[in-house]
């Protein structure tokens, strides 16, 4: 299966959020989780959120 | 946002990491909802993680649902690095995969910013069969 590639399109925004549309273009972003909510309420096609970064690395996991 | 059909591959998302590489991430959309609120949230990617012992989320994810944490008492967790982080407790809906159903999440200010909900084994690697496939950029879900 071809991955998605987002490293191109997410290179100009380093925080926030961003929405992706069902072909992984960036149709949104904005400061904080309430403010994308609001920029893609009411809109026609259906959107993914993503957080916004320009690195992705160095994920730590947690457990209990 | 379309829910996935029951069992279904995944690509991996291919994300940036500084200063020009690139990392692989199992990424698949959720939806989370809050009954008590009739908040429900957009899709949002979330990362599918066999090393957390549970589900996590984001705190302004879970303000925006809702939650009231107030009077909640704080669960500790420890990330690999040792350190402790407070997470707080609440039972939502977590549409993923084709199914809906009641998922605790633990909430924390404290999570990655990249990261914001976690999917760990309890609430979902014991609800799904995952397979991973990082050499075919895939993952399934079952």
């Amino acid at each position: 299966m071809t991955p998605i590639d987002l490293t191109k399109k997410l290179k100009k925004y380093k925080s926030g959020w961003v929405a992706l549309d069902k072909n992984h273009h960036i149709v949104a972003h904005a400061k904080t989780f309430s403010d994308i909510e609001k920029k893609v309420q009411g809109k026609k096609e259906s959107v993914t959120l993503l957080p916004a970064s320009d690195n992705y690395f160095g994920f730590i996991t947690a457990n209990g | 946002m379309a829910l996935s059909p029951p069992m279904a591959k995944y690509p991996y998302k291919i994300l940036p990491t500084s200063p020009s590489g690139q990392v692989y991430k199992p990424l698949i959309p959720v939806i989370l909802s809050l009954k008590k609120t009739h908040k429900i949230t957009t899709g949002i990617y979330a990362l599918i993680d066999s090393g957390a012992d549970v589900c996590f989320c984001t705190m302004d994810i879970g303000l925006w649902l809702g939650i009231n944490f107030k009077n909640k008492k704080s669960i500790y967790f420890t990330a690999a690095n040792n350190k402790e982080f407070e997470t707080k407790k609440e039972i939502i809906k977590l549409h993923v995969g084709g199914k809906i159903y009641d998922c605790p999440f633990y909430f924390s200010k404290e999570l990655p910013p990249t990261s914001p909900v976690i999917l760990g084994q309890i609430g979902f690697f014991d609800r799904f069969k995952i397979s991973f496939d990082l050499q075919n950029r895939e993952f399934e879900v079952s």
